[in-house]
């Protein structure tokens, strides 16, 4: 075959019939999934692009491995370990593969007794209009409420003013001294540690003389300084003149609106943790919770 | 994964399904490792990758009933391990949140015992700067990696954090090895010129034809 002259791509001219090896090649030649033929071996030598490349990818396989490689630290290690053994006897109970098997049967007996006792529970000790909660820890309403859908208001993303609320930071006074934390390594006792539960209901009192609008422009400051997006926040307006809501949080978030919401003045009469003067709390601010408000005027 | 380990794996399995909750844990303690690097490799900083490596583990103790054998185990866990680490990448960028690189994460895998004057460095001019420009580069290496389409990024992670051959990486993409080469091969070549432009010199264009058989529509994606 006749030798001609080939432009190379580096602009430097060169003899020769070979072309240049294929980039997946020279790739998975390092990694030793391609073995060059005696030809390639020999156009590697004569080529100073092919060379070039290959070189190239060698130095950043290397800072690729340097970059990205670590060993996971022996504390880190064993806080997993422990994080999983934790979560896991909280799934045991649920877990199908232990020793004891329900029937069919006995098992929708069982998850009906379950939802049951739930919907009792909900009805009887933690609805916050029932007369039964004999020892609140915040006073209740003088009376009962009923509260039924009447019209609904969904937030517009942005605030009268033009300020797109969702960017706005927590303040240093709305959100320091929140810490979680594993309560078996918390330097205080254990019932200093709060423990958010997976459902969280509270009831919160507002000021009976607010104008009309003032609550759900509060609640929207509060939902903007814990950074949720307000796209998807419904707050239901009842014919009782009390207003509902219900959110998925993350734990912190849920600390982080408790704080706010009660440094705007409103008064929180449910029991059930976070609290806005509670600083430690149990696990990690990640896990998300359902969240129920309902906000009713002071007085009712 | 060797026979031996694969047999004392399916020891472990066989126990747990029996209702040995020990022989998970010895599943978690052969794997943490593993999986940790997994997941720093693709999500660049310790607290994520403790977090995936965590919820990996307690999904896969949910769903080890249903686990069939039709891969081994290593594959399954590293699929749910890459799964996770996707979600919470997404997650990460919908939020804003950039991958961090901390002057106090070790690098080349020290331990937290480890003194840095002991690591085994490249280069012999050890100095506080070089440490600096070490950072810095790593820093540009994982926002290089964090730029590549993510089909690319787990192949490249897959086989320069986990060292694993065309074949594992194939099996725990479900794809076949042809495609593992090209996406590593366009991988290194993307991360090239991003870091060529970094340094502000211009990369040398490859020839055309120079990446072979590498499936157009995946680049696209």
């Amino acid at each position: 075959m006749m030798e001609k002259e080939r432009k190379h791509p580096d602009g430097e001219p060169r003899l020769g019939t070979e072309p240049c090896i294929a980039a997946e090649n020279l790739s998975a030649e390092l990694d030793g999934e391609y073995h060059f033929s005696a030809a390639e071996q020999d156009h590697l030598k004569h080529c100073r692009h092919c060379r070039s490349l290959y070189e190239s990818y060698r130095v950043i396989d290397d800072a690729v491995t340097r970059s990205l490689t670590v060993k996971c630290p022996a504390a880190a290690s064993e806080r997993i370990r422990r994080r999983v053994n934790r979560q896991l006897d909280a799934l045991a109970p649920m877990n199908a593969h232990k020793p004891i098997r329900f029937s069919a049967l006995a098992a929708r007996v069982a998850a009906g007794v379950v939802l049951a006792a739930m919907a009792g529970y909900l009805i009887f000790v933690d609805n916050p209009y029932s007369d039964e909660l004999e020892e609140p820890a915040r006073p209740l309403p003088s009376a009962s409420v009923e509260v039924r859908p009447e019209q609904t208001a969904v937030f517009p993303d942005t605030s009268p003013a033009g300020v797109d609320v969702r960017h706005v930071r927590p303040t240093a006074t709305g959100t320091d001294s929140v810490q979680f934390m594993d309560p078996e390594s918390a330097p205080v006792k254990a019932e200093h540690v709060a423990v958010i539960p997976q459902t969280v209901r509270q009831v919160w009192l507002f000021d009976p003389a607010w104008k009309a609008g003032r609550l759900e422009k509060s609640f929207r400051s509060a939902l903007g300084k814990t950074e949720i997006p307000l796209q998807n926040v419904r707050l239901t307006l009842t014919e009782d003149g009390a207003y509902r809501t219900n959110l998925t949080l993350t734990r912190y978030q849920t600390v982080v609106l408790n704080r706010q919401l009660a440094g705007l003045g409103l008064q929180l009469i449910s029991a059930v943790q976070p609290q806005p003067e509670q600083k430690l709390f149990a696990g990690t601010g990640r896990e998300t919770v359902a969240y129920e408000a309902v906000f009713i005027p002071r007085g009712r | 994964m060797n026979g031996e380990t694969g047999s004392y794996e399916e020891r472990l399995i066989a126990d747990f399904k029996e209702g040995s909750r020990e022989r998970f844990d010895e599943l978690v303690k052969i794997y943490t490792q593993k999986l940790y690097r997994l997941a720093y490799g693709l999500l660049g900083n310790h607290h994520d990758a403790e977090e995936v490596v965590q919820d990996s583990f307690v999904r896969a103790y949910r769903g080890l009933d249903h686990f069939r054998g039709d891969s081994s185990f290593e594959t399954w866990m590293h699929r749910i391990t890459l799964n996770l680490a996707r979600n919470k990448f997404h997650w990460n960028r919908r939020r804003g949140e950039g991958i961090t690189v901390s002057l106090s994460d070790r690098i080349d895998g020290a331990d937290e015992s480890e003194d840095v004057g002991d690591m085994e460095l490249p280069d012999s001019s050890y100095s506080p700067d070089s440490l600096m420009q070490k950072v810095e580069t790593q820093s540009n290496v994982i926002r290089g990696m964090n730029s590549l389409p993510e089909f690319l990024r787990e192949a490249m992670v897959l086989r320069h954090v986990r060292d694993m051959s065309y074949d594992q990486i194939a099996r725990i993409l479900n794809c076949p090895v042809g495609t593992v080469k090209s996406r590593i091969a366009r991988g290194r070549e993307l991360l090239r010129e991003y870091l060529m432009k970094m340094d502000g010199e211009t990369a040398p264009a490859v020839p055309p034809g120079k990446i072979e058989n590498t499936n157009k529509a995946e680049l696209s994606q």
